[in-house]
C-alpha cells in the first residue's frame, strides 16, 4: 500500500457512495441496540427492497450517534434529517416518505436546531454515527489512515512528538498528563523492544465513550496506535478492552483483520521500515484493570494489582520495556492533530486544557448521551443547554464528574468551566469524562455511601488502606443512611479519608475517598441532618436503626441545603 | 562499583550506596521504620504502607522499601502525620480479621502486634469486620489460620521465590482476598507442597504454626532466610 | 449417558488445546487462555483450572489466584436464568438501588419456598448503556427503563419461548 493507492481506495469508495442517492443509517451504539436497533436495520433493509430502492438507498448500521437516552435513532442524509425513539412501525412511513417524495414523515423528527447537536464541536466523534465501522474502505473515504500515511511517509518520529507536544494534548483516562511528553520519554528509553497500549478497560459507572469508539470507529484507534508506534519505536500494540464489551471486541477484531489485510498494520507500513502490530486483550472485569500498572500485570497475565511507581510504564513496562499506555480518546485525537496541525489543535479549548472532551452526560437530565465540547465549555451549557435542563422540570442539586474518583460538585458551581484545572480546583477531576447530574431526587449521603461500596468491592485487596479503610468508610456511611451515626463518626470519616488518599498505593485508592470528601465539604449540612436530625431531604434514607421517634418527617426540597 | 549518595534521614546525614533502599539506609543508621510486608531476601511488594517516610520537596508519600536513596534527599521517618497514619493502618488490620492476642499462640512474639504496642495503638476507633473464616489444619505437620492472616504475602514470596514450589498464593481480592494451597483444595490435597516450613518462619502473625509447637519456638529463625537466599542466589561456595 | 459427557468434555478440551497451541504455552496468554475455557464450558470448574495449569505449566494456584481474582470468570456454573441491575451511577441515580429492592421483593419469588427461584439476581458494574437507566438484564435481554413488570414480563416470554 501507496499513500496514492490509499487515496484511490478512498476515491473509489466514495464513487459508490455517490451511487446512492441517500442513506438511512441507524445507530450501532449501547443505548440503541438496547431499544432494538438490529430490529430495525432488518425492517429498513426490507422495506427499501419492496420498494425497490436497494440500489438507491444504503442502509447501514453506524456507531453511536450521541443522543442515546433517545433512542433507536436514525438519520436520513438526504435532508439530513433525524429520527428519535424509531419503532419498526415507523419504517414504513420513512421509506415511503422518501421513496414518493412526500413532506416528511414528521413522527419523532427531531427539530433541526436541537441544542444538544448544535453546541457541540466533535474532533473525536466526527465520523462516529456517519460511516460504518464494519467498513475499512468507509473510514479511508473520510480521510482516514492519511495521519499514518503522512507521518510515515513525510516526517520522522521526532517531529510527530513535537507535533503532539505543541498541540498540548493531556491524557483523557483521568491523569491528564500531558501525551506528548510520555511519548517522548519512552522514544528516549533504552533500544529494543517498546510497546504501545491502549487503554480501554472503561469501567467508571456511568463512561461508555471507550465502547461508542472502539464499535463506532475502530479504525481510528488503530490509526492512532499505529502513529504512538512510529513516533516512540514501538512495533507492538495492545488494545486492553473490557471483557463485556461484546460487540465493541468483535467489531475490534474485525478492524485489525481489515487492517492487516490491507497491509495498514503489519510489516513495511506504506513501502517504509515501519513495523506495527497490534493484538486485542480482553479484560475480565476488574475496574482496577484501569489502573496503568495493574493493566500492565493483566495484559502478562497475572493478577491485575498495581505496584508501586516509579519507575512508571513510560521507563518500565511491558515486561520491563518502556511502554506508553493512552487512553482510547487520547489515541483518537492523534490523528486529527497530525493532520490539521498542532496550531489548530492548541486554539481550540483552554491554555492549560487544548482540544476537546467527550462526555457521557447521564442522570437527571432531558438529553442524555455522548457529547464532545470544547474544553472549557462551562458545566451549565452542559447541563441546561446540551442536556436540555433538569428532567421533569426539576432543579440541578448537583454533577458528579469523573466517577469514582471524583467529586460531587454542587449546583452554585455550575458557571465552572470544564477543563482539568478547573474541575480540580472545585474539588472534582475529569477522569475520563463522565458527568452524572443530580437533582433533589439524590441523597448525597445515599450517593456517598454508593460511591465507596463501589471502591470496597473493586479494591484489590493489596494494600491496607485501600483494602480496609474502604470497607470502614463504607460502613461508617451507612450508619448515617441508617441512623445510627454519631458526630464523632463524621470525624472519623474525616480521618480516613485524608489517610486513605495519602497512603493508598495505587491512584485508585489515592482517588476512592474524593467523593465523599466533596460531599463533606459541599452538603455537610445534609450529612449533618442524617446524623442529628435523622432526616433526608431527598427522602431517600429510611434511618432503620434510629429510635422512630427521633426521626423527622422529609423535608421539602427548598430545605435542601447547598451550604 | 556503585556511586555513594548522601542524605539526610531524621536530620541525621547518611550515605549509602546507589541502588540501597531508604529503609536499608536508615536501618544501617539504626534509625527504624517499621515494616510488615517487607522481609530482608524478598522481593519488595510495597503493600502494607507502614513505611511511608515524607521527603522533602515530594508531595507524596513514599514507601521506603522499594525508594532508592538520591543525592542530597531529606527524609523524615517520624512526623507526627506518618505516626498517625501508621497507627490507623494497624487500627484497620486489627479491625478486618480477628486478632485476639490473648488466645493467639504467637502472643509475646507476633510483629503485629509488637508494631501495635510500639505505636501505642491502645484502642480500635473502627467496626470490628471479623468474619468467621476457616482454619485448616489439614496438613500433617503445619496449621493455617486464615483468622489471623494479614495478607502481608511473604509466605507466597518465600514459597516461590526461595522453594521454588509456588504451592501458596492470593485468591479473590478486596477484603475477600485470602491465601490458597494450590486450588484452592485443603493443605494436605496441595501436591505441590514440599512440608519444608519456610512459610511458618517468616508468618509475621500467628496465621501459619506447626502443630504441636509454638510460634514463638520459630521465632529468630528468620535471620536463616537470609543464608539461603545468599546460598541459592550466589552459590558462594561454588567460585 | 457418561459416555456422552466424556466424549463431549474431551471434544471441549480439544478446542481449549487449539488455544493453547496457538499461544505456544506463553505464560502471559493465562487470562486469554481462562477467557477461550469459559465460554467452552460456560464456568472454570477446579478441573479445568487443573489442566490449564498442567498443560501451560503453571502453579495450580497462580491459575486459581488470577481466575478468582477477575470477577468476569465464573467458577461455579452459571445459573439457569439471571436477572442483572445495573449498578452504575447513571442507573443508580435514576433509581436502581430501590428497582432492586423490589425485583428482589416481587420477581422471581416462588409461592413455595422449597421451590427454587425463577432467577438468580445481582448486580452488575455498568451495562454500558448509561442513557437510559435503570436498566436490567435478563438473560440476554437488555430492559431500558426497566420497572418490576417489564422483568416479570420478559422472564414469562422466556419462559414461553423456551416451551
Amino acid at each position: 500500500m501507496t499513500i496514492e493507492e490509499l487515496y484511490g481506495i478512498g476515491e473509489e469508495f466514495r464513487n459508490k457512495l455517490g451511487t446512492f442517492r441517500a442513506e438511512i443509517q441507524v445507530c450501532g451504539g449501547g443505548g440503541c441496540l438496547a431499544a432494538g436497533a438490529d430490529d430495525l436495520l432488518k425492517n429498513f433493509d426490507s422495506a427499501c427492497r419492496q420498494h425497490g430502492l436497494e440500489n438507491k438507498v444504503r442502509v447501514v448500521a453506524t456507531g453511536c450517534m450521541g443522543l442515546c437516552g433517545a433512542g433507536p435513532l436514525v438519520r436520513v442524509t438526504l435532508n439530513d434529517v433525524m429520527y428519535t425513539r424509531v419503532t419498526p412501525d415507523d419504517v414504513a412511513g420513512i421509506v415511503e416518505d422518501y421513496s414518493r417524495k412526500l413532506k416528511r414523515y414528521k413522527e419523532r423528527l427531531l427539530p433541526g436546531d436541537f441544542a444538544f447537536y448544535g453546541k457541540q464541536s466533535p474532533v473525536v466523534l466526527e465520523h462516529m454515527g456517519h460511516i460504518d465501522p464494519w467498513s475499512i474502505e468507509d473510514y479511508i473515504a473520510h480521510s482516514g489512515y492519511e495521519a499514518l500515511a503522512k507521518s510515515v511517509t513525510y516526517h520522522n518520529p521526532e517531529s510527530v512528538i513535537l507535533e503532539i507536544r505543541n498541540s498540548g494534548l493531556r491524557g483523557r483516562g483521568g491523569g491528564g498528563y500531558p501525551t506528548g511528553l510520555k511519548w517522548d520519554i519512552v522514544r528516549r528509553g533504552p533500544a529494543g523492544n517498546k510497546y504501545i497500549v491502549c487503554n480501554a478497560d472503561e469501567g467508571d459507572p456511568g463512561s461508555f465513550m471507550d465502547r461508542a469508539m472502539l464499535q463506532g470507529n475502530p479504525h481510528s484507534i488503530l490509526e492512532g496506535m499505529a502513529i504512538a508506534g512510529y513516533a516512540v519505536g514501538a512495533q507492538q500494540g495492545y488494545i486492553y478492552v473490557r471483557g463485556e464489551y461484546t460487540r465493541a471486541i468483535e467489531c475490534m477484531r474485525h478492524a485489525i483483520e481489515e487492517a492487516e489485510r490491507m497491509r495498514l498494520l503489519g510489516n513495511r507500513i506504506f513501502e517504509s521500515g515501519f513495523n506495527f502490530h497490534v493484538d486485542l486483550r480482553v479484560g475480565a472485569g476488574a475496574f482496577v484493570c484501569g489502573e496503568e500498572t495493574a493493566l500492565l500485570r493483566s495484559i502478562e497475565g497475572l493478577r491485575g494489582q498495581p505496584r508501586p511507581r516509579p519507575p512508571f510504564p513510560s521507563q518500565s513496562g511491558l515486561w520491563g520495556k518502556p511502554t506508553v499506555v493512552n487512553n482510547v480518546e487520547t489515541i483518537v485525537n492523534v490523528a486529527p492533530i497530525v493532520l490539521r496541525g498542532a496550531r489548530w489543535f492548541s486554539g481550540v479549548g483552554t491554555k492549560g486544557s487544548t482540544g476537546t472532551k467527550v462526555i457521557a452526560l447521564t442522570g437527571r437530565v432531558n438529553n442524555t448521551g455522548l457529547v464532545e465540547v470544547p474544553m472549557g465549555t462551562t458545566l451549565r451549557t452542559i447541563v441546561e443547554d446540551i442536556g436540555g435542563g433538569i428532567v421533569n422540570d426539576g432543579i440541578c442539586k448537583a454533577v458528579q464528574s469523573g466517577g469514582p474518583s471524583g467529586g460531587c460538585i454542587p449546583a452554585k458551581h455550575l458557571d465552572v468551566s470544564y477543563d482539568f484545572d478547573s474541575l480540580s480546583s472545585v474539588g472534582s477531576m475529569m477522569g475520563s469524562g463522565g458527568l452524572v447530574v443530580m437533582d433533589d431526587t439524590t441523597c448525597m449521603v445515599d450517593m456517598a455511601c454508593y460511591f465507596m461500596d463501589f471502591c470496597r468491592s473493586e479494591s484489590c485487596g493489596k494494600c491496607i488502606p485501600c483494602r480496609v479503610g474502604t470497607v470502614q468508610m463504607h460502613r461508617l456511611l451507612d450508619k448515617i443512611r441508617r441512623g445510627s451515626a454519631r458526630e464523632s463518626d463524621i470525624e472519623t470519616l474525616e480521618e480516613l479519608c485524608v489517610m486513605i488518599k495519602d497512603t493508598s498505593l495505587c491512584g485508585l485508592g489515592q482517588s476512592s475517598p474524593n467523593p465523599v470528601i466533596s460531599i463533606l465539604h459541599y452538603f455537610r449540612k445534609e450529612v449533618e441532618q442524617h446524623v442529628f436530625e435523622h432526616s433526608c431531604p431527598a427522602g431517600v434514607c429510611s434511618f432503620e436503626d434510629a429510635d422512630p421517634a427521633s426521626i423527622a418527617p422529609p423535608t421539602s426540597s427548598e430545605d435542601i441545603s447547598h451550604a | 562499583m556503585h556511586e555513594i549518595k548522601t542524605l539526610s534521614i531524621d536530620n541525621v546525614m547518611v550515605s549509602a550506596a546507589e541502588g540501597t533502599t531508604v529503609l536499608d539506609a536508615a536501618r544501617e543508621h539504626g534509625i527504624d521504620i517499621p515494616t510488615l510486608c517487607h522481609l530482608d531476601g524478598l522481593e519488595d511488594v510495597g503493600a502494607c504502607r507502614l513505611c511511608l517516610v515524607e521527603a522533602e520537596g515530594q508531595n507524596k508519600l513514599l514507601p521506603a522499601c522499594v525508594t532508592r536513596v538520591e543525592e542530597g534527599m531529606s527524609v523524615k521517618t517520624h512526623s507526627p502525620r506518618l505516626l498517625k497514619y501508621r497507627r490507623m493502618i494497624l487500627e484497620l488490620l486489627f479491625s478486618e480479621r480477628n486478632h485476639v492476642c490473648s488466645v493467639c499462640g504467637a502472643d509475646g512474639h507476633c510483629e503485629l502486634q509488637t508494631l501495635a504496642r510500639r505505636a501505642g495503638m491502645d484502642h480500635v476507633r473502627f467496626d470490628y469486620l471479623h468474619p468467621a473464616l476457616t482454619l485448616d489444619a489439614t496438613h500433617e505437620r503445619f496449621v493455617l489460620d486464615h483468622n489471623r492472616c494479614i495478607l502481608c504475602t511473604r509466605c507466597i514470596r518465600i514459597c516461590d521465590d526461595v522453594e521454588g514450589a509456588h504451592t501458596l498464593d492470593t485468591a479473590g481480592r478486596a477484603c475477600d482476598t485470602s491465601l490458597v494451597t494450590d486450588m484452592a483444595d485443603t493443605w494436605s490435597d496441595a501436591r505441590s507442597c514440599t512440608s519444608c516450613g519456610k512459610c511458618l518462619l517468616v508468618c509475621p502473625t500467628g496465621a501459619l504454626f506447626e502443630k504441636g509447637s509454638l510460634p514463638s519456638e520459630h521465632h529468630g529463625k528468620e535471620e536463616y532466610l537470609k543464608y539461603i537466599v545468599n546460598a541459592q542466589r550466589k552459590m558462594p561456595w561454588k567460585r | 449417558m457418561n459416555a456422552d459427557h466424556n466424549s463431549e468434555q474431551r471434544s471441549r478440551h480439544k478446542q481449549l488445546d487449539r488455544a493453547l497451541t496457538r499461544h505456544q504455552g506463553a505464560p502471559d496468554a493465562l487470562v486469554e487462555v481462562l477467557h477461550t475455557a469459559q465460554q467452552q464450558f460456560g464456568y472454570l470448574s477446579k478441573e479445568t483450572l487443573s489442566y490449564i495449569a498442567a498443560q501451560m505449566q503453571l502453579p495450580p494456584s497462580h491459575v486459581y489466584g488470577v481466575a478468582s481474582y477477575y470477577p468476569f470468570f465464573r467458577l461455579t456454573p452459571p445459573p439457569e436464568r439471571e436477572v442483572t441491575i445495573c449498578a452504575g451511577t447513571a442507573c443508580y441515580v435514576n433509581g436502581s438501588s430501590r428497582l432492586e429492592k423490589e425485583i428482589r421483593a416481587h420477581c422471581c419469588a416462588t409461592k413455595d419456598p422449597n421451590d427454587t427461584p425463577a432467577a438468580d439476581i445481582g448486580t452488575a458494574r455498568c451495562l454500558g448503556a448509561c442513557g437510559n437507566g435503570p436498566i436490567v438484564r435478563v438473560n440476554n435481554d437488555v430492559l431500558l427503563r426497566a420497572n418490576v413488570d417489564d422483568v416479570n414480563a420478559a422472564l414469562a416470554q422466556q419462559e414461553e419461548d423456551a416451551s
